[in-house]
């Protein structure tokens, strides 16, 4: 495992790295450097600019800069945000636990939905049932996020007036709230974003828990559950289900890209303060290290996800543990 | 099987086919189609915000603009967006995937691992790391960005494709007969991979659709007045309450265009691997 452990980790170690300097590659193509809107606006004076070009090293030859870029990023230095005149590391931190909760909600609500429509499905497939549900899922799937996100807030916030229409917390009344109520304040903000991400992830799980269950039910221990007089139920949810859950688990590497992508968007549509809102501000005023520092670490948490996802899979089936990987 | 032999797949690859000759149709034709122009301002002191109307079936938004000439006109823009940025990346994709899996060797490990890192960054954060740092490109400049960022999948299922057609024994025998390097490719590997590709291409147009939306609803795709049905939906959130219908009908137009490529991607893809039907 130990072994197993230290390959992965290297391996993951090795992707950031090339997703980094292919960020480098990009900044360095672009046109202009981070200074450029001070240049371009016209009140900063040439001499103050130049001074500042030599103070983040942006006048040293490019082999130097990427050797400094790749030493920062190792020391967790992201660059500096001009616009909230601080580290961009500190700007993205503060909205790391929103977006990260966001992003787990959903994952709870993709899995347990997806994962319920694809039992339904599996266990009679070709009935009527089957039909409609992958219907759905397959509208669900071609409905874009940020629009499902826009519909739930008409009919649930706007209409209905179940939930708070924007942020994660109610901007007059939480502070004043007691730990219940400031608690209920969150989990209500949280609803319909999470709801939102969910769904949209629930339509790809439904997909592959299906072809799992089919997978399944065509396998000998299946039979021999029926055979031995196991009713429908028994036979579904001790042997059918079990096993067909186990695949989903990779799943959970192949969801997380999806899910933050995602994220940018129902942010942006809940004015949640998460990760992606905070890049999508950042882009409007080109505050570049804030929107490579929050590129580079969600490939970090994307690589973490699949990382998780291995070692659960080998925790969870011991078949996998004696092979060489 | 049903009626007139067809399979469940056909079925829907059919009402799929149909589906995209009527899109086809509706924007080549939204000029002919729709008595307003989709930029005009009719009339912004009677006509603002108002309902949906036999005049103007899916409403007017903020600039007393006919909604349904904007949702027609929008099929136009995101659909040639999206055939176009498809064709590059799977023409991309095709060519990495290809020379890894025929090259091998430290080509092979070279481009995989480049496509790994690309895999790893959300697409939404690839695309959006691009458009910061190149700000105020036009629609040609976002049909390279979008057919830049998405050929990484394509190039690791054709890889994966030319490496199980090069064990075959076909290949092998054409190897054998002394055939020329670029005959090989030309006329036995690259007519074998033709199937997956088609899939692959069919529902990248889907996913490009949605793609290209969202960038456009984030203000960063699909420059105004150019109609795009994502810019839409951002411009109707902010009057969801008084007009609803800004929002409503281009969502259900990117949910039906997108259905009918998912559609026939699905019944391709069932065809081309029965065992996953």
């Amino acid at each position: 495992m130990l072994r197993f452990l230290g390959g992965r980790l290297l391996h993951a170690a090795g992707i950031v790295f090339v997703v980094a300097t292919i960020t480098f590659v990009l900044l360095q193509l672009a046109p202009g450097d981070p200074l450029t809107r001070y240049s371009e606006s016209g009140f900063v004076p040439r001499s103050v600019i130049e001074q500042q070009r030599r103070n983040f090293g942006l006048d040293r030859p490019i082999p130097e800069q990427y050797a400094r870029y790749v030493a920062n990023l190792v020391r967790g230095d992201l660059g500096y945000s001009f616009r909230e005149h601080r580290p961009a590391w500190h700007a993205i931190r503060d909205r790391l636990a929103n977006t990260l909760l966001l992003a787990v909600a959903g994952l709870t609500v993709a899995f347990g939905v997806g994962i319920l429509a694809g039992v339904l499905q599996g266990a009679r497939p070709g009935s009527r049932r089957d039909d409609v549900l992958s219907l759905a899922s397959l509208a669900l799937y071609s409905t874009p996020v940020f629009w499902l996100g826009v519909m739930l807030l008409l009919v649930f916030g706007e209409v209905l007036h179940w939930f708070p229409v924007s942020g994660a917390v109610d901007a007059v009344a939480h502070t004043g709230l007691s730990a219940l109520g400031r608690i209920w304040d969150r989990l209500m903000h949280l609803a319909l974003p999470a709801l939102t991400l969910g769904l949209a992830g629930a339509a790809v799980i439904a997909r592959y828990q299906r072809a799992a269950m089919l997978e399944v039910i065509g396998q000998d221990f299946v039979r021999s559950a029926h055979a031995k007089g196991l009713s429908n139920r028994d036979v579904l949810v001790r042997h059918a289900v079990r096993n067909a859950l186990l695949p989903i688990v990779t799943l959970f590497g192949l969801a997380f890209p999806i899910l933050l992508s995602g994220a940018v968007l129902v942010e942006t549509v809940f004015a949640w303060p998460g990760m992606g809102k905070l890049m999508v501000d950042a882009i409007q005023a080109r505050d570049y290290a804030v929107v490579t520092g929050a590129t580079i670490l969600s490939a970090v948490l994307v690589v973490v996800g699949n990382l998780l996802a291995d070692v659960l899979y080998r925790t969870l089936d011991p078949r996998t543990r004696d092979a060489v990987t | 099987m049903t009626r007139w032999g067809l399979t469940v797949g056909d079925r829907q690859a059919v009402v799929g086919l149909l589906m995209i000759a009527v899109l086809c149709a509706v924007s080549v034709a939204a000029p002919l189609l729709t008595g307003y122009d989709p930029a005009a301002q009719l009339d912004l002191a009677e006509r603002q915000y108002a309902p949906p109307s036999p005049g103007h079936p899916f409403g007017t938004d903020f600039y007393s603009r006919d909604v349904l000439s904007r949702v027609l006109h929008g099929a136009r823009i995101s659909l040639a967006i999206a055939a176009l940025s498809v064709g590059l990346s799977i023409t991309l994709g095709t060519a990495v995937g290809l020379t890894a899996g025929l090259a091998g060797g430290w080509i092979d490990g070279l481009l995989m691992r480049f496509v790994d890192a690309a895999l790893a960054v959300p697409r939404v954060f690839l695309v959006l790391v691009i458009v910061a740092l190149w700000p105020g490109i036009g629609t040609l400049g976002l049909i390279l960005i979008l057919g830049l960022t998405s050929w990484f999948g394509a190039s690791r299922i054709v890889r994966a494709e030319t490496l199980s057609l090069r064990a075959r024994p076909f290949l092998q025998a054409a190897r054998a007969l002394g055939l020329r390097r670029r005959h090989v490719i030309g006329r036995h590997v690259l007519p074998n991979l033709a199937a997956p590709i088609s899939v692959i291409a069919t529902i990248g147009i889907g996913q490009i659709i949605l793609l290209e939306a969202g960038l456009s609803y984030l203000g960063l795709g699909v420059r105004p007045p150019t109609p795009s049905w994502g810019q839409m939906i951002a411009e109707g959130q902010a009057a969801l309450r008084t007009a609803p219908w800004v929002a409503i009908f281009p969502g259900i137009a990117i949910v039906v265009t997108v259905l009918a490529f998912s559609l026939v991607g699905d019944a391709l893809r069932r065809r081309l691997d029965p065992r996953r039907a």
